[in-house]
């Protein structure tokens, strides 16, 4: 029984724990039990396995019990094994396992790092929806019965076990032995909560000495931000910024080698940085990367990669004009593809309404190498955005003007809307070594996961994404087949191709790259009845709303028919037959089905 | 320990003109297949079995064995506490000398010891990794099947050439069943060439002038491609064969994708060879020396491989990769130093340029071999000289007649030429020499990894009971301890000087690098551990570093002191805390 299944738990986010002050926030207590009979096209809350999740054990009980709840409609199976051992789970979503007709393929991946497990949570959530919804109660494209989804909803699961062990900045890392410092002693000096209020934040050093002087002032507008000092007008550094812990091996530096190995999501090969103490010795070292890679290129025509965890390349269109360092690779998307962007990225923000993104890093990532290496459309989602802080105070006129408005604006939101959970004010605290230090800042995970209660609004907006990146996919199909006997026992076939979709067969990195297969038109003839034409003909490109087509000149007896075959990127394979009755009526197309 | 090899040296003492008596009985002037190469190192390993342990490190990607020869003294020390130099070749299945020479310097090595004095010392301070084919099945391929000199370079991954959804299914076919892929001359009425009337082996251009008479000339045969047929009815001829990827474009440094570096591969060390021999050597860095042997052009080549990484290379140690390219230059004759990027063409994820630009160690490819050998003049041959050499020298036994055949889509076609044995191998006749210049450029380059010893010390008083001490310590080769490239990019672990007090109430108050010598009186004090010095940028080669630390000890009382590498043999000294008198 589905609902039986269902098990509501809470997600301890750390934002919560860390303000043990105030009360721990409630998210919604649905459950389907509770679900009106009838499905409404937009519930108003709607409900979900994936609202609310305790622990990593918690989330994939309630995954394999997905395949139970949904008919068939959802398979678990395993990509690979993290660095400890733990089953890297992928779904995969198909309405009709069984049907002979093209459908776009959307691959979700959330998870990479330890402080995304919301998007963990809306990924699986999302995959629930498509399986156990109608088609009405999420929207009414009709691309949403014919969906291949696959998602990989927790791509780093150490990661996620590690959980607030770990500062913010090693969240992603996996495995141990790594030597940070290159001092020849191994994780011997991890960052630490030494002033036990159970969080690992950030120390601001007030005596500095002149070999590391200090660097930093408080912003005048909000005194628990920073900022540089304005010199000129003779300000003085007052402290150092340095992540909270001690010097456990005596070497003058705080918390330089924490245990912890490679970041998953910088272990990837386009801009893998080298020398990176976290890169990895060699891309695809770790095995969650080297899984993830394996997968995509075992499904070279998926039609779609959605990320959702640290980057952004959708509220905001990626840079279109920088190259690598041998020119030949952008560093973000090619001049080509700028338009894809921009038109994924406005469906995106019509259906998340998310407009704002931070800055992150993606050398080495894993969705900067689907585009760039595999040549995948691949776009990425930070899952949420600062809200904006309900009603300001008034502002006193000449008030400062924060350095950091972003900042202060999470703070804002902090303070009047989540209780003051995102930031923790600066305490004083002799340190052992550092002397008179203050220890406080940015709750972890405050400015990344969103609250508990966000996520079940979360999920029907990104599932409203992803059935809109469906339905804007590619559609790829032989639209004619002309054929005409332009002398006794000579044929002439022209097959007409076309792409009725919103997007292109392939991305224009996929041309550069050659990683996505052509679209190959093959005609089954011999060399000796072949009169013009090529015996395979290969089509590269057919951006949205364009034709292609392909013509032979063949001998052919009456009453012989000639075969071609349409073999797409995505893996389908169509037969294109002509015979006597084509002359009058044209070729028969014959679905051949899925090659995956 | 010495005393022993020297007894033995004098009991086994040679004049310098007789070959080494050897101890494993193989000639190395024939070619090896991988099964016959692999039992020749293993036979090697069995009679020297206090030297030689053999290792499988892995795999190839059609199961064969990857056999790494480890060459160690374990009588003068482990093999982690002692400098080490990686010897590969035949990464390229079809480059096959390479393996020969592997094959011939791990057999020299173990004739050598306990013989040669220079040698005994260099392995005993030494370590060797020897991998005679990085590519087994590329090897057994060339071997055993039909293949041109350049074919295949390649590893025996099935790999979609042609972007045809199927892997390796149409490549060359010997079609006159002589053992090699040979060229095709197809019958052509409008031929560009016709059959030279002098020698019929050759085909001769014809002439596009017209005559006086205002005709123009037609040939009789066009240039028809590699032997071979369309196997899979596409259309096309030899369009994917065996694998088709590069495995020396697969390392990590700079690796490119395939639309940047064709055969890259889908990712760094993506195959099990090139994966399998990259966790071999991470997983030792005391690995200071890295040679790689391919054919063939007489080229002794250093990174970078791409213009952009010049500064991989930083003036201190290119000093000496020069002096060992100068070295090898004099002893290879027809080989030149050249920079891969500037004198041959721009490579991306090559194997040395990862050891080198990755990893921080001096390293060299050797294209072995070169068609100037030929010559008396040292000079390229042209064609003409080329044929004379084959004819007079190799006796015409690199050529195939040609046989007229039909060809399923050419009609009729010509097949044969020049054979798999007939360019870049070096003739059987000058194998051993080949082998043993390039062992001997390998030693040298051996020799000039890092060799520590402890310069001057001196210890003054400066208060009661506070001394300071100061240490020379000396590399006596050319290869610094840490290259300047592994300093400048923080590859690996710093070296590390310890200091350890015998005054149990002592302390180290202060240490750091001297910045002028040993008389200099002013030193860096580092911030924290003064005991413990983290020496980045190491100790240059031929050259010395002077620590200074200030000591709160008992007069008379001893401090010990450890000089650490990762790419040396450990110094380690003890020095009296006392006045001493400055020379």
């Amino acid at each position: 029984m589905l609902t039986s299944a269902l098990v509501v738990l809470r997600l301890v986010l750390l934002q919560d724990a860390a303000a043990p002050a105030q009360p721990p926030e409630q998210a919604p207590a649905q459950s389907p039990a509770a679900a009106p009979p009838t499905e409404p096209a937009k519930p108003a809350a709607p409900a979900t396995t994936f609202g609310e999740l305790a622990s990593l054990e918690a989330f994939e009980q309630a995954l394999r019990q997905l395949p139970n709840s949904t008919d068939g409609k959802v398979t678990l199976s395993s990509i690979g094994t993290s660095t400890a051992g733990r089953a890297i789970h992928a779904l995969r979503v198909t309405k009709e396992p069984r049907r002979k007709v093209p459908v776009p393929s959307v691959l979700i991946v959330a998870g990479l790092d330890g402080w995304h497990r919301s998007g963990s949570l809306v990924a699986a959530g999302i995959a629930e929806r498509f399986a156990k919804e109608t088609r009405a109660a999420i929207d009414a494209r009709t691309v949403l019965d014919a969906l291949d989804l696959w998602v990989i909803p927790v791509a780093n699961p150490d990661a996620w076990a590690a959980g607030a062990t770990r500062p913010q900045e090693s969240a992603g890392r996996v495995g141990a032995g790594i030597d940070d410092d290159r001092d020849g002693r191994i994780d011997e000096d991890a960052p630490g909560d030494i002033n036990g209020d159970g969080v690992i934040s950030m120390m601001r050093r007030l005596d500095c000495p002149s070999d590391a002087p200090a660097t930093r002032v408080a912003d005048p507008a909000d005194p628990r931000l920073d900022r540089a000092p304005e010199g000129v007008k003779g300000e003085l550094a007052a402290f150092s910024l340095l992540v909270e812990g001690l010097d456990q091996d005596g070497d003058g530096s705080v918390g330089e080698d924490a245990v912890g190995g490679i970041t998953v999501d910088a272990n990837f090969p386009h801009l893998w940085r080298e020398f990176a103490e976290d890169s990895g010795r060699f891309p695809l070292e770790a095995p969650e990367a080297k899984a993830l890679a394996e997968f995509i290129r075992a499904h070279p025509g998926l039609g779609a990669v959605y990320v959702l965890g640290r980057q952004d390349s959708l509220a905001r269109t990626p840079n279109h004009e920088r190259r690598d360092v041998t020119g030949r690779t952008p560093v973000f998307i090619d001049g080509e593809d700028k338009g894809l962007y921009e038109r994924i990225g406005t469906l995106y923000r019509e259906s998340t309404g998310i407009e704002r993104a931070r800055d992150a890093a993606h050398e080495g990532s894993f969705a900067a190498w689907c585009y760039a290496h595999r040549g995948l459309p691949t776009f990425c989602s930070q899952l949420w955005q600062r809200p904006d802080a309900s009603a300001p105070p008034d502002e006193k006129k000449d008030a400062p003007k924060p350095s950091d408005e972003d900042a202060a604006a999470w703070l804002a939101w902090s303070d009047r809307d989540r209780g003051g959970r995102g930031f923790l004010p600066w305490k004083p605290f002799d340190h052992p070594t550092l002397g008179k230090v203050e220890i406080g800042g940015w709750v972890p995970g405050f400015r990344t996961e969103p609250p508990a209660s966000m996520i079940p609004e979360l999920i029907p907006k990104h599932a409203d994404f992803v059935a809109s990146l469906a339905d804007a996919s590619a559609r790829v199909r032989v639209e004619r087949v002309k054929a005409r006997e332009i002398a006794p026992g000579v044929t002439e076939i022209t097959v007409d191709l076309v792409n009725d979709g919103r997007m292109p067969m392939t991305t224009a990195m996929a041309r550069i790259n050659d990683a996505v297969p052509p679209l190959r038109l093959r005609a089954k003839v011999g060399i000796d009845a072949l009169l013009s034409g090529e015996i395979e003909r290969r089509v590269d490109r057919l951006d949205p709303g364009s034709r292609a087509s392909a013509t032979w000149t063949v001998r052919r007896a009456p009453k012989t028919h000639i075969e071609i075959g349409v073999h797409f990127p995505n893996g389908r394979f169509d037969r294109v037959i002509v015979d006597d009755d084509s002359l009058l009526y044209g070729g028969r197309v014959l679905e051949g089905g899925w090659e995956w | 320990m010495v005393m022993a090899h020297l007894i033995v040296m004098a009991a086994a003492a040679l004049a310098p003109q007789d070959a080494l008596p050897s101890k494993s009985g193989i000639a190395w002037n024939r070619y090896r297949d991988y099964d016959e190469l692999l039992e020749a190192v293993r036979q090697i390993a069995a009679r020297s079995p206090e030297l030689v342990r053999i290792e499988q490190i892995g795999t190839s990607a059609l199961g064969r064995p990857m056999v790494v020869a480890i060459v160690n003294n374990p009588a003068t020390g482990p093999e982690a506490s002692k400098p080490a130099m990686w010897i590969d070749g035949n990464i390229h299945g079809n480059e096959v000398q390479a393996g020969e020479v592997v094959g011939y310097t791990l057999d020299s090595l173990c004739n050598a010891h306990g013989r040669v004095p220079e040698l005994t010392e260099l392995i005993d301070r030494s370590v060797f990794y020897l991998c005679p084919s990085v590519n087994p099945d590329g090897r057994d391929e060339w071997f055993s099947k039909a293949h041109t000199p350049h074919s295949n370079r390649t590893g025996l991954q099935p790999f979609d050439n042609d972007r045809d959804g199927e892997s390796d299914e149409d490549g060359p076919d010997d079609l006159d069943g002589d053992g090699s892929i040979g060229q095709m001359w197809r019958k052509d009425p409008s031929g560009t060439h016709r059959r030279d009337p002098r020698d019929p082996r050759r085909f001769i251009p014809v002439s596009r002038e017209p005559r006086p008479d205002g005709t123009v000339e037609r040939g009789e045969w066009s240039y028809g491609g590699e032997e071979g047929i369309d196997n899979d009815g596409d259309g096309r001829v030899n369009e994917d064969g065996q694998g088709g990827y590069d495995m020396n474009r697969n390392w990590p440094s700079d690796w490119q994708p395939d639309h940047v570096q064709r055969g890259a591969g889908p990712w760094p060390l993506s195959y099990p060879e090139t994966r399998c021999i990259a966790e071999f050597i991470l997983a030792r860095p005391n690995i200071a020396a890295v040679q790689s042997y391919h054919n063939a052009g007489g080229m002794i080549l250093r990174g970078p491989g791409a213009p952009y990484n010049e500064s991989a290379y930083p003036a201190s140690d290119r000093a000496a990769y020069d002096a060992i390219a100068a070295a090898g230059a004099q002893m290879l004759p027809a080989y030149r130093p050249m920079v891969i990027y500037k004198d041959l063409y721009t490579v991306h994820g090559g194997f040395v340029n990862w050891t080198a630009e990755g990893l921080g160690i001096v390293s060299f490819t050797n294209e072995l071999w070169s068609d100037q050998r030929i010559m008396q003049t040292g000079q390229d041959p042209n064609d003409e000289e080329r044929a004379r050499w084959r004819d007079d020298v190799l006796f015409g036994r690199t050529f195939k007649d040609w046989t007229e055949l039909q060809h399923p889509t050419l009609g009729t076609v010509l097949v044969g030429g020049q054979n798999k044995w007939s360019s870049r191998v070096t003739p059987h006749f000058m194998l051993e020499e080949e082998c043993h210049r390039n062992f001997a450029f390998t030693t040298f380059h051996a020799s000039q990894m890092p060799l520590l010893r402890a310069g001057h010390t001196r210890t003054r008083s400066l208060s009661e009971g506070v001394w300071e001490l100061s240490v020379e310590v000396c590399n006596d080769r050319r290869i610094p301890t840490r290259t300047g490239r592994a300093a400048d990019r923080g590859i690996a672990r710093p070296d590390l000087l310890t200091v350890g007090l015998g005054d149990p109430a002592g302390a180290v108050v202060a240490g750091g690098v001297a910045e002028d010598g040993v008389l200099d009186r002013t030193f860096t004090p580092v911030k924290a551990e003064p005991a413990r010095l983290r020496v980045e940028r190491g100790i240059p080669g031929l050259g010395s570093t002077v620590f200074r630390f200030i000591i709160r000890a008992g007069a008379g009382s001893t401090a010990r002191l450890r000089y650490e590498s990762q790419k040396a043999t450990p110094l380690e000294l003890e020095v009296v805390l006392k006045e001493t008198v400055v020379p």
